[in-house]
């Protein structure tokens, strides 16, 4: 991928970010005074007169957004209207909770998707094949919070094995990473299965069967190397659907994560708090999107040509 | 093969079916059946309380009734009455959502193959947008914004899914526009909604209707991950999410309010996938397996 092609990118990167923060601010102001929606209706004109002067609400549309860019850049996303304190300490404290069920959740994903994706690709419309397909289909088909459910009356009520609430010790992540884990390794078994079945009938695989090698040398040195691109597509996709699985499970299980801030705040209509975490997951994605996309020019040679 | 799969009478397509999809089909024939006829088949009203028979469990454990098949929750509420009210709001809300979803979807993909230029960039623009931040995400900050009743929540899952028809109805109407077909109606001087709704509409509504049947589900499981959450339908109405999310509470001592609802969603998604996918290889043969 050329330098003008990243480039590009990154600019169109910016341009959505922008879009994401434009969009939030305007969500924001077409919901309302915010000052009735915190204070209500009864209270008396003063208090809400202060109340805006104090939020800069009292000024014209066009200057609060420009004060509002203006902060983003610096960091500041408010104060949250329970507790008082800066947004942005509030999310940070919560944040690496989140990142460790993330982080233990994907080596999970990983490990045991593409595995069985593979295995299921060798060993086609065989038995093994069918049966990982099948558990694939159906663990897809499993909410986060239903698999939450059932390992919680499995593992917590049954046999009283695992803890189901909180996040102490290392015990407490077993539950919460099984969950998340369910459905993306679903995902990256079907996806690597048939990414695997593709290359396997490719003409290159002849090839190299042809010229002497092994069946395994030919699987391990030809097939799987070109079967890990396709994979890295569903990268940013994966990003996604984790965040969404993380605020779930993170409920479920009352793990003191983002996730759990997140639904608390839009209990509370701590509207300062989601904005700030809709914008973190936005540019999360956008940077995840801008990743996958240098990496698969990277990689893959025959994008490089056409850019 | 898709003249020869239409040429087919009912009865044959279903022998045809495999196994699991006939289950399928058989499971959501239900779901729709008590969706439909909820008020007839329900025993008790879903809100009418027994306080005497608080959290009693299903029919089949020691201490079940037979007044209460499925067991009570912690207010002396039927559960299968409950059941039987959720999956109707489930359902008329995942179908309520995915037609809104269609028809935004597809008049926004119309519109950019149409416009082309600047509108057909914005549209784009959108869409990856859309595509980029995740939905729950979204639909959460809506929410917390504007607040939640039943009509917003129901937009929202409309919302849901609309870059998908988007970007398929777009691609398929910019390749059809150059058929002979389309310029032959435009050239007979059909307006431009005669032309895409009249002619070009009925050429894709295969792809479109898996798309539904593919979306179906997902709008199910986003209905009911928010409402198991406390942020989807709100009481006194209920949703299949709202009765696990309930029932999580009492896992420890009546496991049933939340097992039922949670197996009953599993059921329901798993069959729409199956049904979805043999839909989509039924159509579309050279997609087999991806």
């Amino acid at each position: 991928m050329s330098i003008t092609s990243i480039g590009i990118r990154i600019i169109r990167a910016f341009f959505t970010v922008f879009l994401l923060v434009t969009f939030v601010f305007v969500i924001l102001r077409l919901s309302g005074d915010p000052a009735i929606q915190m204070l209500g209706i009864d209270v008396d004109p003063s208090a809400l007169a202060a109340f805006r002067e104090r939020w800069g609400l009292d000024k014209s549309l066009w200057e609060q957004y420009f004060s509002y860019l203006i902060n983003l850049t610096q960091g500041d996303f408010g104060y949250s209207f329970i507790g008082d304190r800066p947004v942005w300490d509030v999310v940070v404290e919560r944040l690496p909770k989140t990142l460790a069920l993330m982080g233990l959740t994907t080596i999970l994903t990983l490990g045991i998707g593409i595995t069985a994706g593979i295995y299921a690709a060798l060993n086609r419309n065989t038995a093994a094949d069918r049966i990982t397909m099948g558990i694939s289909v159906a663990s897809f088909s499993l909410p986060n919070f239903v698999v939450g459910i059932f390992l919680i009356l499995i593992f917590g009520v049954m046999l009283r094995w695992l803890p189901t609430s909180g996040s102490e010790t290392a015990l407490h992540y077993v539950l919460p990473v099984l969950t998340m884990a369910t459905a993306d390794a679903a995902i990256f078994a079907r996806f690597s299965r048939s990414a695997m079945l593709e290359v396997l009938s490719s003409p290159f695989m002849r090839t190299a069967r042809a010229k002497g090698l092994l069946w395994s040398q030919a699987v391990r040195r030809h097939a799987l190397p070109n079967a890990s691109i396709p994979i890295i597509t569903i990268g940013g996709i994966y990003v996604g659907r984790q965040i969404a699985a993380a605020t779930i499970t993170e409920n479920v299980f009352a793990w003191p994560g983002i996730g759990q801030l997140l639904v608390l705040s839009v209990e509370n209509r701590d509207l300062a708090v989601v904005q700030c975490i809709v914008i973190l997951v936005g540019v999360t994605m956008v940077i995840t999107n801008l990743l996958v996309d240098i990496a698969y020019g990277w990689i893959d040679p025959r994008t490089k040509k056409e850019a | 093969m898709e003249q020869h799969f239409e040429k087919k009478s009912w009865w044959n397509t279903i022998i045809e079916m495999p196994f699991s999809i006939k289950i399928a089909v058989l499971w959501i024939s239900l779901m729709i059946f008590v969706g439909l006829f909820a008020n007839f088949i329900t025993p008790y009203d879903y809100q009418e309380m027994d306080l005497l028979n608080r959290l009693k469990p299903p029919i089949w454990m020691e201490e079940g009734m037979w007044t209460h098949l499925l067991g009570t929750d912690d207010l002396g509420r039927d559960v299968l009455a409950r059941i039987i009210e959720s999956i109707r709001i489930s359902l008329f809300v995942a179908l309520a959502g995915t037609l809104i979803g269609a028809t935004l979807g597809t008049s926004i993909g119309f519109a950019a193959a149409h416009f082309k230029g600047w509108v057909d960039h914005v549209i784009m623009i959108l869409i990856d947008f859309q595509a980029a931040v995740p939905f729950l995400i979204l639909a959460l900050a809506v929410l917390a914004f504007f607040g939640n009743s039943f009509l917003l929540f129901v937009i929202v899952m409309g919302i849901y899914g609309w870059e998908q028809y988007a970007r398929i109805v777009r691609g398929l109407a910019l390749s059809a526009n150059t058929h002979g077909y389309a310029v032959a109606a435009k050239t007979l001087g059909a307006s431009p909604i005669r032309l895409y709704f009249r002619h070009i509409l009925p050429n894709m509504a295969s792809v479109i209707i898996v798309n539904m049947t593919l979306n179906f589900p997902e709008t199910i499981l986003v209905e009911t991950s928010l409402s198991f959450l406390g942020l989807g339908i709100q009481a006194p109405m209920t949703s299949l999410g709202n009765m696990v999310g309930f029932g999580r509470d009492y896992l420890l001592s009546a496991w049933w309010i939340a097992l039922i609802p949670a197996i009953v969603i599993f059921l329901t998604s798993l069959a729409f996938s199956l049904l979805g996918d043999w839909f989509r290889d039924k159509l579309d043969p050279t997609l087999k397996g991806t």
